[in-house]
């Protein structure tokens, strides 16, 4: 597994784990961000159990596994959390793990053992080491109906979870940046225009980062954008049309008659 | 390296943490198989010891109409109930041994599976460079509290099958019982004149529920046996997590 150096700043960094090569085709790719600061570092997105292994190896290549204190889960999904227990079990004792309040029952199914930071809807900031905060903003619906995106005032990156995820063939990634913005949407629009459903949400959301200085957003799955590609971002998803499956309600409703 | 102690010295790095799986991976498959192959043995039961309860409940009324005819019937019938009653008693127990089968064989799996990665985890470690020995020092605790927890799940399971052996048994003691008692009612049947016909009768249809209930015994049985195997090996796997 790749680790990319984000953004560095004395103890102060942000690693992309990403494209790992073992993976199995049938397990969708994910990237895996790490915040580190000079006492702790949160693994946002961890990832699922078949990436617990390289993702394990990679990330304490860089830091100590006893620097790990918080995971972060932006939505319940298995791929995001179903590694939970295998992390508890390597990681300190009093590792956090922080999880929307909607999905703390939900995420137990993995992990009957584990105990949450539960965030409240309207988000809340936490803090990573005693110099390194970073808030929780809402992103609700975009997919999950508890979702987060994590942001980070002073390197000016923004994790996003799903939202601006895109699946790219290993043999496009050249790169873990976009590099040519037009040419990524191929591998990005089907995906927004199904897994997000809500319109208002994505309004919303785009409204609030429009607000923050974001330098790079990245997403947990596909590539990561930076720059001027942030804003281009943002103005594409202000414009798609979402929620496509719901066509399918009257395709079943023409079966009906 | 020290810390996954109780492995032979590997020929390569892969070979030191997956080696120790193939072998669980392979019990674990077998055990599920047997218990599972065990309870399900027992799945026509209910519908048998119903059957059963119908069939004493007929021999009784058949028994006094024949009068002086089914005097000895109704005494071998009244033990035909309690033979049922004894069977009826210990399906609710069979049915709570099953769900914590289930429940303990699902831990053990889900511990193959985090041992799986672990020991992926501590092979991609050991392969990688820099100084990691918090990292490994992390993963030999993880997967010496997996692996006890795979031996503490192997005693759960042998305290489940030796329950489970028990009832079994006693449905052993009750088939071979009942199979007594349709044999005596056959033979009092020849001596019952004109009831001879319905007790024959009886006494073949619970002849035929005791043959259901034998192949169920005797299947239950084997596969019992086999995961008693399994479970004293994969207690001794989970020795080594000590």
């Amino acid at each position: 597994m790749k680790c990319t150096e984000l953004w560095a700043q004395g103890d102060h960094r942000w690693l992309a784990f990403a494209d790992d090569p073992a993976k199995p085709d049938n397990v969708i790719d994910t990237n895996q961000l790490v915040v580190v600061g000079a006492q702790g570092c949160m693994l946002m997105d961890p990832g699922g159990v078949e990436v617990f292994p390289a993702m394990v190896a990679a990330v304490t290549q860089e830091v100590s596994v006893d620097h790990i204190r918080h995971l972060f889960l932006s939505h319940q999904d298995p791929d995001v959390s179903s590694a939970l227990p295998l992390w508890r079990q390597v990681c300190p004792s009093d590792l956090t793990t922080h999880v929307s309040w909607m999905w703390t029952g939900f995420v137990s199914h993995f992990d009957r053992a584990a105990t949450f930071d539960a965030i409240p809807d309207e988000g809340c900031e936490i803090e990573i080491s005693p110099e390194l905060r970073v808030r929780v903003l809402p992103a609700h619906y975009l997919h999950s109906p508890g979702n987060f995106s994590i942001y980070d005032p002073a390197a000016k990156i923004l994790f996003s979870g799903d939202i601006g995820a895109a699946l790219v063939p290993r043999d496009k990634r050249t790169s873990i940046f976009v590099e040519d913005f037009t040419g990524h949407i191929q591998y990005m629009e089907a995906f927004h225009r199904r897994w997000m459903g809500s319109p208002a949400a994505r309004d919303k959301w785009v409204a609030m980062i429009r607000r923050l200085d974001v330098d790079i957003l990245a997403p947990q799955h596909g590539l990561l954008f930076r720059g001027p590609d942030v804003g281009k971002f943002l103005d594409w998803l202000a414009e798609l049309p979402l929620g496509s499956g719901l066509d399918s309600f009257d395709v079943a409703i023409a079966k009906l008659d | 390296m020290a810390d996954f102690s109780g492995f032979d010295t590997p020929h390569d790095e892969g070979a030191i943490w997956r080696d120790s799986l193939r072998d669980c991976s392979i019990f674990t498959s077998h055990l599920y198989d047997n218990c599972v192959g065990a309870y399900h043995a027992f799945d026509g039961l209910p519908k048998l010891v119903e059957g059963l309860r119908l069939l004493s409940i007929n021999a009784g009324l058949v028994s006094a109409r024949a009068g002086d005819y089914g005097r000895s019937v109704r005494v071998l019938t009244n033990f035909a109930t309690e033979s049922v009653t004894r069977l009826q008693q210990a399906l609710p127990r069979m049915l709570m041994l099953k769900r914590d089968t289930y429940e303990i064989s699902g831990g053990i799996m889900r511990a193959i599976n985090d041992i799986d990665k672990i020991e992926a985890a501590g092979t991609l470690i050991l392969r990688g460079q820099g100084g990691q020995s918090a990292a490994l020092t992390a993963m030999g605790r993880a997967w010496r509290v997996r692996i006890r927890a795979i031996g503490d799940a192997a005693n759960g399971l042998r305290r489940t099958n030796d329950q489970f052996a028990a009832m079994v048994k006693l449905a052993r003691e009750v088939m071979l019982q009942t199979e007594l008692i349709a044999a005596n009612i056959a033979i009092e049947a020849t001596d019952a004149g004109p009831w001879e016909v319905e007790l024959t009768t009886i006494a073949d249809t619970i002849r035929a529920q005791m043959e259901d209930l034998r192949r169920m015994v005797d299947e239950a049985g084997r596969n019992l046996r086999n995961a008693t195997e399994t479970i004293v090996a994969l207690a001794s796997l989970g020795s080594r997590g000590q």
